[in-house]
């Protein structure tokens, strides 16, 4: 009520200067003095309009508007807005859930999460937000070691190695090998503050001694990775590998296996065809706001390949049931990255029935337990080639004591500890006490 | 609540405006008006503090009463005097101005021991009473927007009318015991929370005893408007000012929203007759969105961001469990580069929000920064940043201490201990208290050691110059023009060096990250002078420390009033920049709000240096 009669006051003080300044007999000085608080009137007016307008109009649509039950490109639910009751309200819990819940219901937050992105990176000329970097390779997160995290994942995996030497007598030991998947920002000339291959090594000295370390970081190059996400792309590993290089199947099954295994691996992958299910926007691009090309998702096939018997344990039932290497419908998902072995699952067995069932020569009868995380996905189908049985463990949805329940180790068969720097620098999420 | 979060910009701010100004004025009464601000204020503290509001609101109580006592009491005593048909035990105003005065009931009127603490220029001290009580806060409001600029003047001025007014008699027994009980129960709940688990720990050192520390979480601004309520008990209890025997007011006063976590720390005095009469002008209520714009730009899209800088180099310094471990000169001079940026754009920020919000709901509060990264000598720093900090250390600690009028010790002493209480107010920790003296001893330097260089150097100069024919003497003038060009450079340096180096103290959380800092500065540390990750980061936040750095600077000021002056000007272009002032203003303040929305949207670093005072 009082805005009304100030902003009707300003008015009528913008009239009666409008007024002077026609008078003749003012001076020039007077006229001048009169335009200036007019204009100032005007101003203040616009100003507040402009802010009603932005902070008023603001709130109305978040109030109006229909609330996302997804945030798509974020790939989450949004926070959820705390129950307004008495407990909630003297530990101010409902007050410490408002802001999140406010944020995440604001209208229009994606378009102004593009605005920060772009405030970030072409105003203020920065390479990185909130960790995530675009670079070279694409888009990414720095995962930097941290020493004492880094320390704890090792001793989990040794305390797993201990487990399993613990059932197994002196004739029946495995052969223990572990491998680290390097942050793709090594890859980035600009030397981007992400994974050292180096710290990793000093912190691993005297450590998993009895295990084989595979370096994996000279067998990528960056166009291994999809640029809108942290994965591998398994055609790019095999392509490479067509052309002869020294990639991460082939490393892995250099130092694991025997020439036969090297052998039958090449002569699949040589002979594989690559299958494009689509465009693919992996994680980076929402998690940024940056509208960044999308990547291809494909898969390598082969009859070998599609031969493929694989099973899927379920926790529900605690039986294994069937499934397939490449699931289709996944992919259409909100993750399309679960094309690969369906995504997260405690163990999967996977067997290679042209190397067990046709008793071709090349049968080597070697299995492998391969301790991974999500890059292991895409990467067993091509290591089945030179195995007869693949088992993926994946500790994050099984505690370690359960997998002699489940897992009939074989002698004598190879075991990877395969984890990317995000699995080292999260022990917590190993299920290894 | 933060002002800078979208619960207060898009949900409290918006409904606490528009019931403001349409809550009814009966008869010009700012009643109501009060009333929903002390609602709305209590809770905007309630939203983060929902029980310490109690603690806040009971602080209050305490203050307004134990103003009703004192008033009670000055007024029976006064009524004794007349009764008794004796003279009052009053004296002139002048009187007591009188050398050697250092009783605690005097007030503060002694000029030359402000000055000591806070001004430099010597000539201001042979100025007359009224002349100097006004001179400082008037220079320091220059420069502000206009509509800043009168307040202080304005303020020196009904202090001096409070002054004339209300100081009639000298205090009696009761009177005294009533304020020192005051005072012990204002600052008693500062003292438990704050300061409680600081003492015990160190007494458990001293004695090798296990006395159990209370852990009590700090109520939220304590620290600012405990000293609000000291400085009305102790302004009335030297009648300087009036009761307020409204305890809505008085509450309004202390709860106020816009002031109430982090400053300005707002007195009594220059608000009292705003809290009962203020304007609300169309034009008051723009600068207030201009101002409050501007804060939010500052705090959200600088202060946010060189703060992550300052977090990123800080812990690879000194965590050795962080993401980036480099201990580097590099990345010990990005942190403390990025924490001076920060901590000024943060609280200086937040003042300009504070004071922005102020405007809007008709309040004029005093400015609290005045571009402190410009001074050149710690003693200027001082009188620019945390304004009203200082000048409540100075009229309420160092002026009772007896300032500089008991001789050149005490002078040092009270110095060094009005430093070191500061230092503690910042908070319950001896690096805190290091801090405090680590700027008693520059500005001792200074006070001492410099000032009679610079003099000697001024005197010999002018001494030449004058012997010198003219010719010669032009030459010379020159030279000292360029001397001291090349010596403000050189004062400009050592003020930001001694300033950052500051902060070693003040920000690390113990004595061995303190060292650790100081090594790597000195390139002592393990990775020498850069490695990648400080050389990554000093790309990557290049542009926005130059932003900064010409940020802090009056010259986007100076640059807004060149435009206008260019405006107001006759010239043919002055049409071309009044509409280019007419949108660029609006344009401004939309895109600060959309930027600063697109940040705390998308963003979770929102980290608050102040908050823990």
């Amino acid at each position: 009520m009082h805005t009304t009669k100030n902003i009707h006051a300003a008015k009528t003080e913008t009239s009666a200067n409008a007024l002077c300044t026609q008078k003749a007999d003012f001076g020039k000085s007077r006229e001048s003095l009169n335009a200036t608080v007019g204009c100032r009137s005007w101003q203040a007016l616009l100003n507040i309009f402009i802010f009603a307008l932005i902070i008023g109009g603001f709130a109305l649509a978040t109030l109006l508007l229909p609330r996302a039950e997804v945030l798509v490109s974020e790939r989450r639910k949004p926070a959820e807005l705390p129950t307004l009751n008495a407990e909630n309200l003297t530990s101010a819990h409902f007050m410490k859930g408002f802001e999140p819940w406010a944020a995440d219901a604001f209208a229009g937050r994606e378009e102004l999460r593009g605005l920060r992105a772009f405030t970030v990176f072409n105003v203020f000329a920065m390479t990185d937000k909130d960790g995530l970097y675009f670079g070279e390779a694409g888009a990414g997160k720095f995962e930097a070691i941290k020493r004492a995290n880094f320390i704890k994942t090792v001793d989990k995996v040794e305390k797993v190695i201990f487990n399993l030497n613990s059932t197994a007598n002196e004739s029946e030991m495995l052969s223990y090998y572990y491998a680290i998947i390097p942050d793709k920002s090594i890859y980035d000339s600009r030397s981007l503050p992400g994974f050292s291959s180096a710290l990793a090594d000093s912190l691993l000295q005297g450590r998993l001694q009895g295990a084989t370390q595979i370096p994996l970081a000279d067998a990528l190059v960056k166009s291994d990775f999809y640029r809108t996400d942290l994965h591998w792309d398994q055609a790019e590993l095999a392509f490479r590998a067509q052309a002869g290089a020294d990639t991460v199947p082939t490393r892995l099954m250099r130092y694991m296996g025997d020439d036969v295994q090297l052998a039958r691996m090449r002569q699949v992958l040589n002979s594989a065809s690559i299958n494009d299910v689509g465009a693919f926007s992996g994680v980076y691009p929402g998690q940024l706001a940056l509208n960044i090309p999308a990547d291809r998702l494909r898969y390598v096939s082969s009859p070998v390949v599609e031969a493929m018997d694989v099973s899927y344990f379920d926790a529900q039932t605690e039986t294994f049931v069937q499934g397939s290497l490449y699931d289709l419908d996944a992919a259409k998902g909100r993750d399309p990255y679960d094309l690969f072995l369906s995504g997260a699952s405690p163990i999967i067995i996977i067997k290679n029935p042209d190397a067990v069932l046709s008793g071709k020569d090349d049968a080597t009868g070697k299995e492998l337990y391969l301790f991974r995380d999500s890059f292991g996905s895409s990467l067993a189908p091509l290591l089945a080639c030179g195995y007869d049985k693949v088992t993926l463990i994946d500790l994050r949805y099984i505690d370690y004591r359960l997998l002699d329940k489940y897992i009939d180790f074989k002698p004598g068969s190879d075991v990877l500890f395969c984890y990317s720097s995000q699995i080292f620098n999260n022990p917590t999420v190993l299920l290894v006490q | 609540m933060l002002f800078s979060s979208i619960t207060f910009l898009y949900w409290y701010l918006p409904v606490v405006l528009v019931l403001y100004y349409i809550v009814p004025r009966p008869h010009g009464s700012l009643l109501w008006r009060n009333l929903l601000l002390l609602l709305a204020s209590v809770v905007f503290y309630a939203w983060g503090e929902p029980l310490y509001v109690l603690i806040m609101l009971g602080q209050a109580f305490v203050g307004w009463g134990s103003g009703l006592a004192l008033n009670y009491l000055r007024e029976r005593n006064e009524q004794r005097c007349r009764q008794c048909s004796e003279p009052p035990q009053s004296e002139p105003t002048q009187s007591k101005h009188r050398q050697g005065e250092t009783s605690q009931s005097e007030p503060p009127q002694s000029k030359p021991a402000h000055s000591e603490l806070l001004q430099s220029e010597p000539r201001q001290n042979a100025q007359g009473k009224s002349e100097l009580l006004q001179s400082e806060p008037c220079q320091n409001a220059q420069g502000k927007s206009e509509l800043l600029q009168s307040k202080p003047c304005q303020n020196a001025q009904d202090q001096v009318e409070h002054r004339q007014t209300y100081k009639t008699a000298k205090p009696d027994l009761a009177t005294k015991v009533v304020f020192i009980a005051a005072i012990v129960c204002e600052l008693s709940a500062l003292l438990v929370f704050k300061y409680t688990d600081f003492f015990l720990n160190n007494i458990n050192m001293l004695l090798q005893s296990e006395l159990s520390l209370l852990a009590l979480a700090l109520p939220l601004g304590i620290s600012f408007y405990s000293f609000q309520i000291l400085s009305y008990t102790i302004d009335l209890y030297r009648q300087k000012v009036s009761v307020q025997k409204n305890p809505l007011y008085f509450a309004t006063y202390v709860a106020l929203f816009p002031q109430l976590i982090a400053g300005p720390i707002v007195r009594y005095a220059d608000i009292a007759e705003q809290l009962t009469q203020r304007k609300h002008t169309l034009n008051g209520f723009a600068n207030g969105i201009r101002r409050f714009c501007v804060g939010l730009g500052k705090k959200v899209l600088i202060a946010n961001t060189l703060g992550q800088l300052a977090q990123i180099a800080q812990s690879a310094i000194t965590d050795s469990e962080a993401a980036i471990v480099e201990q580097s000169t590099l990345f010990a001079l990005l942190f403390l580069v990025a924490f001076t940026l920060q901590i000024y754009f943060d609280f200086s920020g937040y003042s300009d929000m504070a004071i922005g919000l102020g405007l809007m709901f008709g309040f004029k509060f005093l400015e609290n920064f005045n571009y402190p990264l410009i001074a050149k000598s710690i003693t200027e720093f001082w009188r620019r940043w945390h304004m009203s900090m200082s000048y409540w250390f100075r009229d309420y600690v160092y002026i009772p201490l007896g300032g500089n009028r008991k001789g050149k010790v005490r002078h040092i002493l009270n110095i060094l201990i009005v430093w070191m209480v500061t230092g503690f107010w910042h908070g319950a920790g001896w690096n805190f208290m290091g801090w405090g003296l680590f700027m008693a001893l520059f500005l001792l330097v200074e006070k001492f050691v410099f000032a009679r260089i610079q003099k000697r150097i001024a005197n010999r100069e002018s001494a030449k110059i004058s012997d010198k024919k003219p010719s010669r003497a032009h030459t010379l003038l020159s030279a000292s023009r360029v001397h001291a060009l090349l010596l403000a450079f050189v004062s400009h340096i050592y003020l930001l060096f001694v300033v950052m180096l500051s902060w070693i103290l003040f920000q690390s959380p113990d004595m061995q990250a303190a060292t650790a800092t100081a090594t790597a500065l000195i390139g002592m540390g393990a990775d020498g002078l850069a490695g990648n990750a400080s050389l990554y980061y000093l790309r990557d936040y290049a542009f926005p420390l130059i932003i900064a750095a010409i940020g802090c600077t009056p010259l986007p000021a100076k640059l807004v009033k060149m435009l206008r002056s260019a405006a107001a000007s006759e010239s043919s272009f002055a049409v071309v920049f009044k509409v280019s002032l007419t949108a660029v203003e609006p344009a401004f303040i939309a895109t600060m709000l959309l930027l600063v929305t697109a940040f705390l949207v998308d963003g979770t670093f929102n980290p608050f240096i102040y908050f823990r005072f």
